[in-house]
């Protein structure tokens, strides 16, 4: 075998083609491949297809409320009272920050109900400290064991007075509109929950960069194609209103996930509710600065995840039911599964290629091909969302570095959570930067 | 080595890298949990154990769970 870096510019194709029939596995991999590659393009248009009707959709929402929606004193006070929901565990640091964006929320009725999940800090003296600020709005501060975000979300909720719960992580900031932009869905007796826009605010090394970009993208593209269909099929922990009645029909939050809000979603969907997203309606949330802290995070999401799929994998069976609950389901199986064993798939293969065949380019040219693709969609996203066009430039390392990089983290959670390997919540260290 | 070459090699190189450090750094981040003492604070083990469904019996919150709580308002 000579090992040669080349591109082979001298019919290089015919050559790894004659050598690839060698191995009948290998041209059964390359088939794979070539109908994996095709699905991902496929999913790229389909989404951003539907990404787009729901963003002309958003425009036109907003330029209707703008004409119609001139607030007076009476329509103020139809306004419905709601409740935000605030666990904290260990958030000292940045929880005075979280509560303090609160009391600017640009809404006349709300509550705030701090639950402080038996930190080991000071959450609980620092959150106490807030109910005095506060002159726009009732503070509750409740001190309990710790059980779990699950269950303090559901000591929340069950203090909460409102018809409508908003629920944050305590190391969130909200957008000064953010209540306004999700009740005004709730007209409609369909919707049981609005997700919203989360950012992430510590932009401050690559790591943090590339999250941003993915935030934005999958935000952008995922989830506005989600909404367009009314299946949003996360709603994400930093910030989800929910209608009351919808939450006590599902009974909250279960704690047999490491992925509440997941389940949470799922449940409601499986329920038909209906959920969509408010891209208006952002939560600035501090995303993990390093490598281990990153995997951390995608760990317990790639088994909360599986985890929740399992759960609900028996509704696949219901009458009436199976087809719609395969699409939410299947779909949230080939992005926490299919995808990242695919692409994984991919890149050992092709480097096992390149290296023993001596042709590198096959190589280059399907990180090309992705490379193009994560660009361009870079740049939709980034000029619909209003972003830092900075974050394109990421793009080109989105997919050699990043993807690949948290895709093996997800396969290999996906393992341990295949035979059943214990695993803690991991609570990540925050950096005060909110 | 034309630009083309240069390309591939780089490439060829970050995917082997990437692949290498996402495994070390996996495996960092168990070996640092396991080395983790196991009755620290609130972390919670869920896995493997009988899950008792903790859920909104807004009832239970008034006779018992309110007991157990400090509440502020």
């Amino acid at each position: 075998m000579t090992f040669v870096f080349s591109s082979g510019t001298d019919n290089w194709y015919s050559s790894l083609y004659d050598y690839i029939s060698t191995f009948p596995i290998v041209t059964t991999l390359v088939d794979y491949l070539t109908i994996f590659m095709v699905i991902l393009v496929l999913r790229y248009v389909f989404l951003i297809i539907f990404s787009y009707l729901e963003h002309l959709d958003n425009i036109r929402k907003n330029e209707l409320q703008a004409i119609e929606g001139k607030t007076t004193p009476e329509s103020e006070n139809r306004l419905p009272f709601i409740s935000i929901v605030v666990p904290a565990y260990n958030e000292g640091k940045i929880i005075q920050t979280a509560i303090r964006s609160l009391f600017k929320l640009d809404y006349p009725h709300f509550e705030v109900v701090i639950v402080d999940d038996g930190s080991t800090d000071d959450t609980y003296e620092r959150a106490r400290e807030m109910i005095k600020e506060s002159d726009r709005c009732e503070v509750t501060v409740i001190k309990k064991s710790n059980a779990g975000k699950a269950n303090a979300l559901n000591t929340g909720m069950a203090h909460a007075k409102g018809s409508f719960i908003l629920n944050m992580d305590g190391d969130t900031k909200l957008s000064r509109n953010t209540l306004r932009d999700c009740i005004r869905h709730f007209d409609d007796p369909k919707i049981g929950a609005v997700a919203g826009n989360v950012k992430v605010v510590n932009r401050d090394n690559m790591i943090t960069q590339v999250q941003a970009l993915e935030y934005v993208e999958g935000l952008a593209i995922s989830r506005k194609a989600q909404s367009y269909n009314r299946i949003v099929n996360i709603i994400p922990g930093p910030l989800g209103m929910f209608r009351k009645s919808a939450l006590w029909q599902v009974r909250g939050y279960d704690d047999d996930t490491f992925a509440e809000d997941c389940d949470l979603t799922l449940k409601l969907l499986l329920e038909g509710w209906h959920i969509i997203y408010e891209p208006m309606a952002i939560a600035w949330v501090e995303t993990p600065s390093h490598i281990t802290n990153l995997l951390k995070q995608r760990y317990r999401w790639t088994r909360g995840i599986l985890q929740a799929i399992r759960k609900h994998a028996w509704t696949l069976k219901q009458p009436h039911k199976a087809g719609a609950n395969a699409i939410i389901i299947g779909y949230m199986l080939f992005e926490s599964l299919i995808c990242p064993i695919s692409n994984v798939l991919a890149s050992i293969f092709l480097v096992w290629l390149s290296i023993k065949s001596g042709v590198t380019i096959l190589l280059a040219l399907w990180w090309l091909q992705l490379s193009i693709l994560d660009v361009m969609t870079a740049a939709y996203c980034v000029i619909i969302e209003k972003e830092d066009t900075m974050l394109i430039v990421y793009a080109l390392i989105f997919r050699v570095f990043y993807q690949l990089l948290v895709d093996v983290a997800k396969i290999l959670a996906s393992i341990e959570e295949l035979i059943g390997t214990k695993m803690n919540w991991g609570k990540l260290e925050r950096e005060g930067k909110l | 080595m034309d630009i083309v070459s240069v390309l591939s090699t780089t490439v060829l190189v970050t995917t082997i890298a990437t692949l290498v450090m996402a495994i070390a750094a996996y495996f960092a981040y168990k070996l640092k949990e396991w080395r983790k003492p196991r009755s620290s604070g609130g972390d919670k083990i869920v896995s493997n154990e009988v899950i008792k469904p903790i859920f909104l019996k807004r009832h239970m919150l008034v006779d018992s769970a309110l007991k157990e709580h400090d509440v502020d308002d």
